[in-house]
């Protein structure tokens, strides 16, 4: 499977190096032949455009059978920066300067930036997400998060009978309630810090020498509880990242599609030889 | 980030989430959402945990409520239902709050909305020209001048953009039309993928408005172009882009465009391809060739043909004698302490792009004087007319006596008549008469003839009078005075280009003109196209677009009218 999928990697991006190579190369052949070749690159970039829209009709109409979901993803991407070449062309070497194509160029760039971002973390974040260890749907992080919170809670109550002591339940009352009250640091826990999680685990190991036999036991298991509560803040904030690139891409190229459809319809009406 | 391989924490699977929901539970950030959940419509639904179920054993009235709550979620509860039937245990009520995807879904919703009433403001507003202008207009179109024609105008003029394209204040739904109408005519798919596609667009009548003059070519131009076609606005402040050469060869590149101009052109009175020159301007005669400038061409480089001038059987016609090769030769006295090279006798006029005509009096007669009698060097033969001369020859004691006194000073009548007859009678010892010295003057040509030279070289070895023949062809009229035929230096020799000398200062002239080597007036020493192509080509990377020689706009011949836009 991961043979294949590399396999299929290789032959996409051998494609479209060939194919922004092929545009490339013709685009300068025939760049002073065709005067009016702006409004054929636009056109080819408008329907490139309308195509990558596509995806995200095909995501909202899984019941059809037209391929695969990840090859509709791969198509999207490669396309995707097929589309960036062909802008390039479509520029022609200059850089748009009025107020209306200084927006639309903006759009354009904002939604393949924010492409290539989204697909860049699509491929580093789940990687980083299986090693963490602590996989959970981010729409079940709260409730996971409240069963590990009352899970922690039950482990320093159930250790003041067990140990006729409230060292564990006032470190935990102390140290790490807060910590499971709620998603901690959004950015320390992407970047994968670990600091605040070896400071607890630190200040638990110290606590450790005034717990008893059976608060130790209790400890190990918060303990436990609390690497699980970090891996969850990891889950979480990585899938935000993934879910939330989104955010930026998809209502910008609503935007790109407004703004180019103007520029059409401006690019013919006041055609003068547009080059 | 914990240690690598942290278990997944326990869940209950036995829910299911669906994140493609609109709204969630309120409670879901707590971490105990509902079972329920929102409304489509985001209302809160929670009611209480279970419907309990009236059991009715046989022969009872009443029954017995039982809690229904699922397994899942508990199962039965100790405290079971209330006795009029309702469950004790009431789930609190949430305020449902969006899902991501339903935001998300806002966030585009809201940025449609800006795109299109941020272009609704900006293509009606008062901005609304500044907003489209895709970039600054060149200098020639941004004037205060332009800007005074625009204002000119009915409707408001804004950056003064009406000043061409006359439907901008029409609206944005005139807009829509003329793109449709566009899109389905010059714009047509076909056109874009075509070396031809310059119909006329609707601009070229604001061009024409003010470039009316510049709107014709040649009489047997195939398809009339649109200006836009070549020259493109909206580049950037500055000079407008110069037109590339792919512009010329869309037509003179089309062997079939330049077939149907030929044809045109042979159908056509010669008068109308008259071209008028500058008044006073000599340009080297040449005719017009049968088919016209038809020749199929693609580049300066590759296909354009040697110069007219150049081809053979060209000839200078002009009828003074002149030796290049001679005057360049290193034999040659020095002029002012320095050696006779090019600029001597050739300067660039006040433009620095063409020379100025070369005169006896400014450029000849420093070395080539005219004076005929050795012994009184201020004794000089006027110049310019033959008439005049003879005239001159014939009055010649008057003569003497006006140099005695202008010249030498001597103003008494006696020593003056004493030194005219002396000068008088020296002469008629060298000529005999006084017909033979004007034969010598007028026909000498130092070579042949009644004698070799009139005067011969000086001391110095500055050239001397040798006659009139030296230089010019002279032909006897019997009794009157011998014709010179006037010398025709063409001003330009190449009239259907343009040329810049001033452009070219680091090449030495004879780089380009093979002056050392031309021995005959009637060597065309002009460069030739390789000569140019060794700079305008790709080996030397000059530019050699057509542009750099040639004009497209030739003034129009009387009666013509512009083409009209499709």
């Amino acid at each position: 499977m991961r043979h294949r999928l590399a396999l299929r990697r290789a032959v996409l991006v051998t494609l479209l190096v060939a194919a922004s190579a092929a545009a490339a190369w013709k685009f300068g052949q025939v760049r002073l032949l065709y005067p009016r070749l702006a409004y054929l690159t636009g056109w080819i970039l408008l329907g490139l455009m309308l195509l990558l829209t596509l995806y995200n009709s095909r995501k909202k109409l899984p019941f059809l059978p037209l391929l695969s979901s990840r090859l509709w993803l791969q198509a999207h991407a490669y396309v995707g920066l097929f589309t960036a070449v062909v802008f390039l062309l479509h520029l022609n070497g200059r850089a748009p300067s009025g107020w209306f194509e200084g927006v639309l160029a903006w759009l354009f760039v904002s939604v393949t930036a924010s492409g290539i971002f989204g697909w860049w973390i699509s491929r580093v974040l789940p990687k980083r997400m299986t090693t963490a260890g602590g996989e959970v749907l981010f729409e079940r992080i709260p409730i996971v998060r409240r069963d590990l919170r009352l899970q922690a809670e039950a482990l320093a109550l159930k250790a003041i009978p067990e140990a006729r002591a409230t060292t564990l339940a006032d470190f935990y009352t102390r140290e790490v309630s807060a910590f499971f009250a709620e998603p901690q640091g959004f950015w320390s826990s992407l970047a994968g810090s670990r600091r605040r999680l070896t400071a607890l685990l630190g200040s638990l190991a110290e606590t450790k020498r005034y717990l008893t036999a059976a608060e130790i036991s209790s400890a190990d298991r918060l303990a436990e509880l609390i690497r699980q509560k970090d891996a969850v803040d990891f889950q979480r904030s990585a899938q935000l990242v993934l879910k939330g690139w989104l955010f930026v891409h998809i209502p910008l190229t609503y935007g790109l599609l407004i703004f180019s459809l103007v520029h059409v319809m401006l690019v013919h009406a006041f055609a003068g030889g547009a080059r | 980030m914990s240690d690598a391989s942290v278990p997944p924490p326990d869940f209950d699977h036995s829910r299911y989430e669906r994140p493609n929901k609109d709204w969630i539970c309120g409670n879901t950030a707590d971490g105990c959402p509902c079972r329920i959940g929102p409304s489509p419509r985001g209302e809160c639904r929670a009611t209480t945990e279970c419907k309990p179920q009236l059991i009715l054993q046989e022969g009872e009235e009443k029954g017995t409520w039982k809690c229904t709550r699922p397994k899942e979620w508990g199962g039965a509860c100790a405290q079971g239902p209330q006795p009029d039937g309702t469950c004790c245990n009431a789930i609190p009520k949430c305020r449902p709050s969006r899902s991501l995807r339903n935001r998300r879904g806002l966030v585009v919703r809201a940025v449609i909305a800006a795109s299109v009433g941020g272009l609704i403001i900006a293509l009606t507003g008062a901005q609304r020209d500044r907003f489209i202008n895709p970039a600054p207009l060149s200098a020639r179109h941004t004037g205060p001048e332009f800007v005074r024609m625009a204002a000119g105008l009915p409707g408001p003029t804004g950056e003064g953009c009406v000043a061409c394209h006359r439907e901008i204040n029409s609206g944005v739904s005139r807009w829509g039309k003329d793109a449709i109408r566009a899109g389905r005519t010059s714009l047509r798919f076909a056109n874009l993928v075509s070396t031809h596609p310059k119909d006329f667009s609707q601009i070229d009548p604001s061009c024409l408005s003010c470039h009316r003059a510049s709107s014709f070519h040649q009489p047997d131009i195939a398809r009339e172009i649109s200006c836009s076609g070549c020259h493109l606005e909206h580049q950037g402040p500055g000079p407008m882009p110069r037109v590339a050469m792919e512009r010329c060869a869309d037509c003179h590149g089309d062997a079939e465009q330049m077939a149907a101009a030929a044809a045109r052109g042979r159908a056509m009175p010669a008068a109308r391809f008259a071209k008028a020159a500058m008044p006073g301007v000599v340009l080297f005669p040449r005719e017009r060739p049968a088919e016209g400038f038809t020749r199929v061409i693609h580049s300066f480089a590759t296909d354009h043909p040697e110069f007219r001038v150049n081809q053979p059987g060209m000839r200078d016609r002009n009828p003074l004698l002149f030796n290049h090769a001679v005057h360049l030769a290193g034999d040659i006295p020095l002029l002012n302490g320095k050696p006779l090279e090019c600029a001597s006798c050739h300067q660039p006029d006040t433009s620095g792009a063409f020379m100025q005509r070369v005169t006896f009096e400014q450029n000849c007669r420093a070395c080539h004087s005219l004076q005929f009698d050795e012994r009184n060097p201020g004794m000089q033969l006027p110049h310019g007319d033959s008439a005049y001369v003879r005239a001159y020859l014939r009055s010649l004691p008057a003569q003497y006596a006006d140099y005695a006194a202008a010249k030498l000073g001597i103003t008494g009548r006696t020593e003056q008549q004493k030194f005219v007859d002396q000068q008088m009678r020296s002469l008629r010892e060298k000529t005999r008469s006084g017909e033979l010295l004007e034969e010598q003057v007028f026909f000498s040509d130092a070579k042949q003839g009644p004698v070799s030279g009139v005067a011969g070289l000086d001391r110095s070895g500055r050239a001397k009078f040798a006659g009139c023949a030296y230089c010019h062809e002279v032909t006897a009229r019997g009794s009157a005075a011998p014709e010179i035929t006037p010398p025709v230096m063409p001003d330009r020799w190449l009239p259907h280009a343009q040329f810049n000398h001033s452009a070219h200062t680091q090449v030495h002239c004879t780089t380009c003109h093979a002056a050392a080597r031309s021995q005959a007036t009637s060597d065309i020493i002009m460069p030739t196209q390789q000569s140019c192509v060794e700079c305008h080509g790709p080996k030397g990377g000059v530019n050699a677009g057509c542009s750099e020689c040639h004009s497209y706009h030739n003034p129009p011949p009387a009666g013509w009218r512009p083409p009209t836009t499709q």
